[in-house]
């Protein structure tokens, strides 16, 4: 009977233990490679709530797996410690959409250039529903107090980056 | 004093000088204790311990492994010989998913704003193999634009004296209304030619973004453009 009992506790220390340590992983993942992508964004673009702007055409190096090489990106990492961030500048008028991602990689908001009313869009991230902002900007509540804004523009031709780089200058990322 | 024995612990009392003042027995109904025993719990714990440790590792080198490919799990269901992958970006997706889709295709959207397909086959289920050349054919599902990229074995653009790594739905050249026909080849290719040359391995990755939303109501029933390989 007592041997029994041993195996028992023995599986299910070795069931238990494997299932933390999968999940621990799993879970730890999309955080760790999260904060990597945001330490080095932040630090390609000045610091956090500072607004970057890729300014080439085409596939580049990069060390994002399965990058999308149609797209000039901006990107913005967010931090809200300090308070609510506000983003805003002009769509590119063939396809364009701004993306909020969590500190986890979730993507918990999307607009794109269809969607928005005048061409525009202006955004204030916080961290707390409850918060009130200061005047402007479309509330959006982050899952997390950091997190990435990413501004794709869908770019068809090299012809386009003339105007391509004055659309990105209208964009501003920045503490509200 | 505290001392444990098997099943049994006592509590000594002693005043300053080491004088015994009383001496309290306690049974204690630990399950452990009851189990094993004081000497066997000691024995059993450092094995409990290492097995433990063992097994939390094990856990942990699957968890890496399961989430080192986009394809699998149960997030992805297969059309064809392309990938569709679900819940990209959501907040609904299960930790696996979210940890696969984290590692092989970070800052994906959500599928309200862009589906995704991937294959590393052809048409026939054989590995796509850079130094084969293979035809892209079909149509897309209405979008706002679309693209077809290539990616080395390392999910990264292929180097090409082009810098060409993907034709989107506003360069491919059309036989007839929507309906193409994309050359993945090491070769050069007149039109629609997607440079294989020089990669490691070989895979091709779909976009369609701002889908309509018939197309978004249900991906699966999509018809995608076929991978035929050509010659080798």
């Amino acid at each position: 009977m007592r041997k029994l009992y041993t195996i028992g506790v023995f599986t299910v220390i070795i069931v238990g233990f494997f299932w933390a340590g999968w999940r621990g992983t799993v879970g730890y993942i999309p955080i760790y490679l999260m904060s990597d992508l945001e330490k080095r964004f932040a630090r390609s673009a000045g610091g956090e709530n500072v607004m970057r702007h890729i300014r080439t055409f085409g596939p580049q190096r990069s060390k994002v797996p399965r990058a999308n090489p149609d797209s000039i990106v901006s990107y913005c990492v967010f931090d809200l410690s300090e308070g609510p961030v506000r983003v805003k500048g002009n769509f590119w008028p063939v396809y364009s959409s701004v993306a909020l991602y969590a500190h986890n990689t979730d993507n918990f908001f999307v607009l794109n250039n269809l969607q928005a009313k005048n061409g525009a869009f202006d955004l204030t991230i916080i961290g707390d529903a409850n918060q009130s902002i200061p005047d402007g900007g479309l509330k959006i509540v982050s899952p997390s107090n950091r997190g990435l804004v990413l501004i794709r523009r869908f770019v068809p031709s090299k012809d386009m980056l003339e105007a391509v780089h004055e659309n990105e200058n209208t964009t501003t990322c920045e503490p509200a | 004093m505290f001392i444990v024995n098997n099943c049994q612990f006592y509590i000594i009392r002693s005043d300053r000088n080491g004088k015994l003042i009383n001496e309290e027995n306690h049974e204690t109904n630990h399950l452990i204790y009851k189990l094993f025993g004081l000497k066997n719990l000691i024995k059993y714990s450092f094995s409990a311990i290492c097995v433990a440790v063992l097994a939390a590792l094990c856990g942990s080198v699957t968890a890496l492994l399961q989430t080192a490919r986009l394809n699998g799990g149960a997030s992805v269901d297969i059309i064809s010989e392309w990938y569709y992958i679900h819940d990209t970006g959501s907040a609904d997706a299960t930790p696996q998913t979210r940890a696969r889709f984290a590692r092989t295709a970070i800052l994906a959207v959500v599928s309200s704003e862009a589906i995704y397909f991937f294959s590393k086959t052809d048409a026939a289920g054989r590995p796509l193999d850079p130094k084969c050349s293979y035809e892209i054919v079909g149509s897309m599902p209405h979008a706002l634009w679309w693209s077809i990229t290539a990616y080395d074995g390392d999910k990264m653009f292929i180097p090409n004296a082009l810098r060409r790594s993907s034709i989107h739905s506003q360069n491919v050249v059309c036989r007839a209304q929507n309906y193409f026909s994309i050359h993945l080849s090491p070769n050069e290719k007149e039109e629609n030619w997607l440079p294989a040359t020089d990669a490691r391995d070989l895979e091709v990755m779909i976009r369609i973004y701002h889908p309509s939303p018939q197309f978004r109501a249900d991906p699966r029933s999509a018809e995608l453009p076929r991978i035929q390989r050509v010659s080798c």
